[in-house]
């Protein structure tokens, strides 16, 4: 990983994070582990897997085994530098017993065809790795994400990069499908579940029925999980996860609507002003929202119009392109790839005149797509006047809203941003939040095209409009997303608790000082095991909220004080007490 | 229902509604509703961040026509935000800006700054731009938007690539004035001299006037922020600073030993409409040493753009002064 951090910042965090995890863990006399990967060059990402990890080994005691490593290729595109020792030190300090270099495994397999991976003691012989599609599929999607390139260019086959990303993936998944087939993994704790290096531990330990968890990287500590019993095996991890939510979400979180509306309300309103946004969203001052009726849509309308030529009074579409090669094929999409999308959606929109078209580009595409394709598209179409090319970063979000009136996108965030305020969106694929009932979800390309015409006609007569259910679902989901899953522990610190050296001085604070007893983190992880949850949650989402507390503010009225009454205490875990594991050294 | 009825939520206060006439002045004041590529200031209204930028305040209609009055100011700051995000050639010099402003959906005005220029350092420019706002332009509910841009009209060859592209950005809005006509109140407007061979005539200024032309320093190019980690740190800062005042210094000396002498005998000036584009003739009516006579036609519907030439074509930019024009009050 890669930390720029006082060296003795560090040592100190080291120290106070190996005594802490000395006396929160049980003996580790089983054989069973728990995989935790070490890929990424951010400590905030393997921070939460490692916390994740030990938070199963106070429930299900097992050896903590931290899979790392970097390779030229992703050194090259992502990382600013990565250094191995260090992850195993912090892996040592939160109580891993085995430290592996993947990459470094494969070279020593290279050389000496019997080596293999030695997890708790014991050598293990390298199994077979997956079969080819699999392999293939990985390959391709990660050589598009570290060439930077939105489709795999036309004579792949041959080229030697791309065998050699076969070659690794295949040597991966032999040492994946090792770990996993020895049937004594308790879990996989994994930040990413793309490309091959994550994707392929993802495979192995779904066919392994192996639970995993997926940590993301923004607010607190928020993971999602694909329990084996709940894992139906026709999709790929990020389809099962988004049934799953959506069931979570209609069955737990829908038929408490009233009780949440308060919360879910304050946390609109702090989404316009760019409050508890993801860590990925931008910020700044061009992101906040003023407009608050249409009235001043419509003045402010006027003006951004003018600025593309557009007419104000025929309605305006806004395609929002993706990073182009960020995890291709990761869930449901219509096109073979974004770029198709993207392409295929422009040249639709130069043959429909009756509506004006606003492509704006990802505001991080540079860091996912060195081919100029955003720039190609808007040269190709350059000529008509009713579509315009734009940077995203170029417009304010007043601005935008007060021009768009459908959004399309494959599965941005947008499509739950906006229709939290009343804007339409139409998603041409799946995503997390696609089951919840908040943006127009079309399952095929026919459907695209249909669904856009059908829009463009209702935009005509006025009648383009979402309903008030679907603007209810967003506010819910925003909650869900911000609030209700996101667990807040003082181990992690949220993630803009940064640079390094204030992140492990606030770590380093909670593992000396902050007693452990009601820590919100071991009961709610404890609750998303036993109960096989797709998501950690602050609290049982399902349970009524513990006691009323303030009333929701009238409409109109300023208050101060948000509603606290879906937010109740953390149920204690029935016998344990979680500052003294059994038979404490 | 239309888009916008769910831009509020449970915890939306009623924005409060400014009553006329209002001097707005600061950024965080209630009356300032909206603001679009703009930061919002405390002590003034706030400064632009992209181009356009535009500020929209929440105002009662007065049903009753409105004059606005616009107060720009470009310093220092806003130079070096301009440098940072249009980064432009290092050995470009310093640009005068051309910002046009609209309202309600049309043009209004325009406004041309361009920093005073000293041994050591800038100073600053400041202009006022005064625009009638008809009493059906601002309704119920409404904003009143006032957005500063780049002209959208292609400038003519006299005009073009002589100013800053993406003029707005750093420009700073320092107070809006709104008073119901008929209105006694004065507004400030400072007649300095703008600093370049430009200057601005508003849609409803007079159709004779009279122009003094004289000259100022050149500019030198804009300074840039430093990004690299070694450029960023002190000792280089230090170093970059020396470097710029003595670039700045020669310059400067080179332009005393060329003189500013200005013969009216060769000076031509030209106009061009900023809303449609459309040349405007302008007649030199008389010449003093060193001031023009101007009469204009009465039909302009926008501001007007004047630009002043000289027959020897335009002056070495960085190494001799530059022609600089005001307005003399009154007409000839």
């Amino acid at each position: 990983m890669w930390l720029k951090a006082q060296p003795t910042e560090l040592q100190w965090f080291l120290d106070a994070a190996t005594t802490y995890w000395e006396k929160h863990l049980p003996p580790q006399d089983h054989p069973e582990t728990i995989v935790v990967e070490a890929f990424h060059q951010d400590i905030r990402v393997t921070l939460r897997n490692l916390v994740f990890a030990n938070a199963i080994r106070r429930i299900r005691p097992a050896h903590l085994v931290v899979l790392t490593g970097v390779e030229e290729d992703w050194r090259r595109t992502l990382w600013s530098g990565f250094d191995v020792a260090l992850v195993e030190r912090i892996s040592r300090a939160f109580g891993a017993s085995d430290v592996i270099d993947v990459y470094d495994l494969l070279e020593q397999r290279r050389k000496d065809p019997n080596a293999g991976p030695t997890v708790a003691g014991r050598r293990l012989a390298v199994a077979a790795p997956l079969d080819e599609q699999t392999l293939t599929a990985y390959a391709d999607a990660t050589y598009c994400r570290l060439a930077k390139v939105p489709r795999l260019p036309a004579d792949h086959a041959t080229r030697p990069d791309y065998r050699r990303r076969r070659d690794l993936g295949a040597g991966l998944s032999a040492l994946y499908e090792t770990l996993f087939r020895t049937g004594t993994v308790a879990a996989l704790v994994t930040s990413h579940v793309d490309y091959d290096q994550w994707g392929l531990s993802v495979e192995s330990a779904r066919r392994a029925r192996v639970p995993v968890i997926h940590t993301q990287q923004t607010g607190c500590l928020k993971a999602y999980g694909l329990f084996p019993e709940h894992d139906s095996g026709t999709g790929t991890f990020r389809a099962e996860l988004t049934r799953q939510i959506g069931q979570v979400f209609e069955e737990r979180l829908w038929p408490r609507r009233d009780d949440l509306r308060s919360a879910a309300e304050l946390i609109a309103w702090r989404a316009k002003v760019n409050l508890g946004r993801p860590s990925w969203w931008r910020g700044g001052v061009t992101a906040a929202v003023d407009l608050s009726n249409p009235a001043e849509r419509d003045r402010l309308r006027g003006h951004v119009a003018a600025r593309f030529g557009f007419d104000p009074a025929k309605p305006v579409i806004a395609v929002f392109n993706h990073a182009v090669s960020d995890a291709l094929g990761t869930n449901k999409e219509l096109f073979p790839s974004l770029a198709d999308w993207f392409a295929d959606t422009a040249a639709y929109a130069a043959r429909r005149t009756d509506a004006q078209w606003l492509f704006l580009d990802h505001p991080s595409q540079a860091l996912y797509d060195s081919t100029g394709f955003f720039a190609s598209v808007a040269q190709e179409h350059r000529r008509h006047r009713h579509i315009a090319f734009h940077p995203s970063a170029k417009l304010s979000k007043n601005a935008l809203w007060s021009l768009v009136d459908l959004g399309v996108t494959v599965r941005g965030s947008v499509s739950n941003e906006l229709p939290a305020y009343g804007i339409p969106v139409i998603q041409a694929g799946h995503s997390e939040w696609s089951s919840c009932g908040i943006s127009t979800v079309v399952e095929d390309a026919d459907e695209y095209w249909r669904t856009l015409d059908e829009s463009i006609v209702a935009a005509h007569r006025g009648e383009l409009t979402v309903t008030e259910e679907q603007v209810r679902r967003a506010r819910l989901w925003l909650w869900l997303y911000r609030s209700g899953s996101d667990l807040v522990t003082p181990l992690v610190p949220q993630w803009d608790v940064w640079p390094a050296t204030h992140l492990l001085k606030s770590m380093g604070a909670a593992f000396r000082h902050i007693e452990s007893d009601a820590d919100p983190l071991y009961p709610a992880v404890e609750r998303m095991w036993h109960n096989r949850e797709p998501m950690l949650t602050r609290t049982d989402l399902a349970a009524p909220p513990a006691a009323p507390s303030f009333a929701a503010a009238p409409p109109g009225r300023a208050t101060a004080v948000g509603p606290t009454a879906t937010i109740g205490s953390p149920p204690s875990a029935a016998g344990t007490d979680p500052a003294l594991p059994t038979g404490a050294r | 229902m239309p888009v916008g009825t769910w831009f509020t939520t449970d915890f939306d206060v009623p924005h409060p509604v400014g009553d006329l006439p209002a001097v707005v002045t600061g950024g965080q004041e209630p009356t300032v509703c909206v603001v679009d590529q703009m930061v919002r200031g405390h002590q003034i209204i706030g400064r632009a961040v992209g181009d356009p930028a535009t500020v929209g305040l929440k105002v009662r209609p007065a049903h009753r026509p409105l004059r606005v009055a616009v107060s720009l100011q470009l310093d220092d700051a806003g130079t070096r935000w301009w440098g940072s995000r249009v980064k432009p050639d290092p050995n470009q010099p310093e640009r005068p800006r051309l910002v046009v402003l609209s309202s309600q959906g049309r043009i209004r005005g325009a406004a041309v700054l361009a920093r005073k220029q000293g041994w050591l350092r800038a100073g600053g420019s400041r202009e006022t731009v005064v625009f009638p706002l008809a009493a059906d332009e601002l309704g119920d509910d409404d904003l009143l938007l006032v957005e500063m841009s780049e002209p959208r009209v292609d400038l003519p060859e006299w005009a073009a690539g002589r100013f800053s592209v993406s003029s707005a950005i750093g420009m700073r809005i320092d107070r809006i004035q709104l008073d119901p006509l008929p209105s006694t109140v004065p507004v400030p407007s400072p007649a300095a001299s703008t600093g370049c061979p430009f200057l601005v005539l508003p849609a409803d200024g007079p159709d004779t006037l009279r122009v003094d032309v004289s000259t100022v320093p050149p500019a030198p190019p804009v300074p840039r922020n430093p990004t690299r980690s070694y450029t960023s740190r002190k000792p280089a800062r230090a170093v970059f600073k020396v470097l710029r005042t003595a670039r700045r210094a020669a310059g400067r000396a080179s332009a005393e030993a060329t003189g500013d002498r200005v013969r009216t005998d060769d000076l031509t000036v030209h106009g061009v409409d900023l809303a449609s584009g459309a040349a405007v003739p302008v007649q030199v009516s008389g010449r003093g040493t060193q001031s023009l006579d101007l009469r204009l036609p009465g039909d302009r519907t926008g501001p007007v753009l004047l630009g002043v030439t000289e027959q020897g074509g335009h002056r070495r930019e960085r190494t001799a002064r530059q022609l600089s024009c005001r307005i003399v009050a009154g007409p000839a």
